[in-house]
């Protein structure tokens, strides 16, 4: 019976049973000051709800069967369950991770990772050495370029409020444009450099690409999120 | 004039222009690029919108929406794959045209268009929303009660293959939109309340961080099955004489009209949207063509008419789909779904208190509209020749930029806190996780955004009425708004099953 039929009805239909125990066990709950009553009781919409979910899904169960064939587009191979499992998991990750690593060491691995894994079409054995050693040039990288990104912003905004240096300058929007210009001169003299080292690498495409995509798009959106937005962002290991 | 003044003040300033031009050149690569859709984008950009003004995080969010609907007829034109299923049915024509040499005519064409029909659903947007705004004074809570449950139940039946999974969906989202504080009592319904009663979770699910989940990790995670399949390239294409003639388009008129009028009907219906309003435009063309003794061209034989009809058809949608998001509070479609809970968010009610209290903004968001419609036709003409490029861009480098982006707009809305922005980057998470078991096996996840958005209104409005009514359930058919309501909700789950016997 359940090798003909799909695995998502059922799976709702144990969720919508499980709603109704849920419903019924936190009970009934009236309109504050209903003394003369009328009030129907928040129970009874997510209680109907819930049987009919029940019996929809029931219903969906048991005529939506599988078909040979079917959705044979949605079907993946093994190299797109292993990328799907690795996405997934990488994502639960990070949400896990990010109070201890931070925004921008967590944002720019779980960029980084990807990216190498898509390109190369999932971690394999033979690229794990490429793929370890771009990973750490990437972190030095970023960290490099946000440590003077903030040493630049924080000059030009103390130094704007003290009067210091014009005071176009020392506002947000300045700050933000000029430390985006510092990164971008900064990354396009690194992969100057990291070029003529690794020229004749192999890998060295994705792992170049991986790379530099995970320190500008890291730096972008701290940059957008952070010093335009004023986003708390999360400091995690790197606290300066 | 002073509301229009007021509205004009509001949108006129550098920073609004600026975010609305980033905005539009946003939608158009997000349109253009196979795999992201517009409401994908308007979802990623949300959390950007809160940070700004209202009229300029709206405008951002229209920019987006409007640039995202007209972009994808760039790939739909050069590689005859649809960018999203808004131009489905620009391909037939436009691969053609590009097959024989007229590919900028074919881009350019599909501009005016989108500008024609996009402008065009303006007007009827600032006609009719006022209008049946004024209507809903006449609502209770009785009324509102069967409004919200007509607008789920349109957009359950006519969203998916299957109406009780569309209905389902409905209800799913529905029971979400509960959790937390009951709205009269203030009792937990949250699971393990005695251990979760401190955490963010008595909030309940957050609409954002929901909706960045459903549309962008889902279709990023969705999307994962095409990361290892060749790219389609695009030949190198000359692009020249970018604008059809006015002779020509003058001589299109009647489809024009014809399209620019299913796009804002079909766009105001509910659950409906741009890939239907496409195919009912061609199918109007076609008559037209028909009776226009060879003056018009033959459809799908690469000509301008096959480009027009489904452009006027599909950037109409944008305006239609506003009429009743504005007026009622009920989207046309999932990206206006994703609008009005980024008004609502920011503490705006849509309906009849919006106009009567809050016009001005109304005029702006009239005006921004105009203005999102004229940046995406000035950007998409002036990026004509680099936006072809873009395409060649892989999935495999977009999509994790796509995921980050995702996390940290869901954690942005919490702003200084940081465990409520881990909160909400886990619903994200767990939505977006729902959202593709969902789409794989053909669940629609439009009815999810619908009951996430009305399920408190319906909820608070039906225990108000039964209440007014002590006690009394049946208070629902005692009144003709709400008969007619509930006759419009029977329609739209029984045609859906004669129609399905009929083809049958």
């Amino acid at each position: 019976m359940f090798k003909t039929r799909k695995i998502t009805p059922f799976a709702f239909c144990i969720f919508s049973l499980v709603y109704i125990f849920y419903v019924v066990q936190l009970g009934d709950s009236r309109m504050l000051g209903d003394s003369i009553g009328g009030d129907p009781g928040g129970m009874i919409i997510p209680l109907v709800l819930g049987i009919f979910m029940f019996i929809s899904s029931f219903y969906i169960w048991l005529t939506d069967k599988k078909v040979k064939d079917e959705n044979a587009e949605n079907k993946l191979n093994t190299v797109e369950k292993h990328l799907l499992v690795l996405t997934i998991v990488l994502s639960l990750l990070y949400v896990a991770t990010a109070r201890i690593l931070g925004f921008i060491l967590s944002t720019s691995l779980l960029i980084y990772i990807l990216t190498f894994a898509n390109l190369t079409l999932g971690l394999q054995k033979s690229n794990l050495k490429a793929f370890f050693s771009g990973a750490l040039i990437s972190e030095i990288v970023l960290i490099s370029v946000y440590t003077l990104g903030r040493k630049l912003t924080r000059f030009l905004l103390i130094n704007g409020r003290k009067e210091l240096i014009p005071a176009w300058m020392g506002s947000n929007v300045a700050a933000l444009l000029l430390t985006l210009i510092l990164v971008s001169v900064l990354f396009f003299l690194l992969n100057i450099i990291i070029n003529k080292i690794f020229k004749n690498k192999n890998l060295f495409k994705q792992v170049k690409v991986a790379g530099a995509i995970s320190v500008l798009t890291t730096e972008f959106l701290y940059l957008m999120f952070k010093q335009f937005f004023l986003v708390e962002l999360i400091t995690g290991l790197i606290n300066w | 004039m002073d509301f229009f003044l007021a509205g004009l003040s509001q949108v006129l300033n550098v920073s609004t222009i600026a975010w609305m031009a980033a905005g539009s050149i946003l939608g158009i690569l997000l349109g253009a690029l196979p795999g992201l859709t517009a409401t994908m984008g308007i979802a990623l950009v949300m959390p950007i919108s809160f940070q700004l003004p209202t009229a300029t995080g709206i405008g951002l969010l229209l920019a987006v929406y409007c640039g995202a609907v007209s972009g994808a007829s760039i790939p739909a034109i050069l590689l005859g794959i649809p960018g999203n299923p808004n131009a489905i049915a620009t391909v037939i024509d436009g691969k053609k045209m590009t097959e024989k040499g007229f590919a900028g005519q074919a881009l350019g064409g599909a501009v005016i268009a989108s500008l024609i029909g996009g402008t065009g659903s303006l007007i009827c947007l600032i006609f009719f929303s006022p209008l049946i705004a004024k209507a809903t004074l006449a609502f209770g809570p009785a009324e509102k009660t069967t409004l919200a449950l007509v607008g789920l139940v349109i957009i359950a039946s006519v969203s998916g293959k299957s109406l009780l999974k569309g209905l389902f969906m409905g209800a799913f989202g529905m029971i979400l939109s509960f959790l937390g504080a009951d709205p009269f009592s203030g009792a937990l319904r949250i699971p393990f309340a005695q251990y979760l009663s401190q955490t963010p979770f008595t909030k309940g699910f957050d609409l954002t961080s929901s909706l960045i989940g459903l549309f962008g990790i889902s279709q990023v995670l969705y999307e994962i099955k095409n990361i290892d399949k060749p790219k389609d390239v695009v030949k190198q294409v000359e692009i020249k004489n970018l604008f059809p003639s006015f002779k020509k388009i003058r001589s299109m008129w009647k489809i024009i009209l014809s399209s620019l009028g299913i796009g804002t009907v079909v766009g105001a219906i509910p659950g409906t949207g741009a890939s239907i309003a496409v195919f009912m435009s061609l199918d109007s063309a076609k008559n037209i063509i028909n009776s226009s003794n060879g003056k018009l061209e033959e459809l799908g034989t690469g000509c301008l008419e096959g480009i027009f009809a489904p452009e006027v058809a599909n950037n109409a949608v944008t305006g239609g789909a506003l009429i009743p998001a504005l007026a009622l509070g009920i989207p046309g479609d999932s990206a206006t779904a994703v609008l009005i809970g980024a008004l609502m968010i920011k503490g705006i009610a849509p309906g009849y208190q919006l106009f009567q209290q809050n016009m001005s903004l109304v005029y702006a968001i009239f005006i921004t509209m105009f203005i999102a419609n004229i940046f995406m036709a000035l950007f998409q003409i002036a990026g004509v020749r680099v936006y072809p490029k873009i395409l060649k861009v892989p999935g495999g480098i977009l999509f994790p930029i796509v995921l980050a982006l995702s996390f940290i707009g869901s954690y942005a809305i919490a702003g200084q806190a940081t465990s409520v922005g881990i909160y909400n980057m886990g619903i994200a998470i767990f939505m977006g996780l729902i959202g593709y078991i969902c789409k794989k096996d053909g669940y629609p996840i439009s009815p999810i955004v619908l009951g996430l958005i009305l399920g408190q209104m319906f909820e608070e409005n039906f225990r108000r009425a039964v209440k007014l009514a002590a006690g009394n359930y049946f208070t629902f058919f005692t009144k003709p708004i709400c008969l007619l309501f509930i006759l419009l909700a029977i329609l739209s789950i029984v045609y859906p099953i004669i129609k399905k016997k009929r083809e049958k």
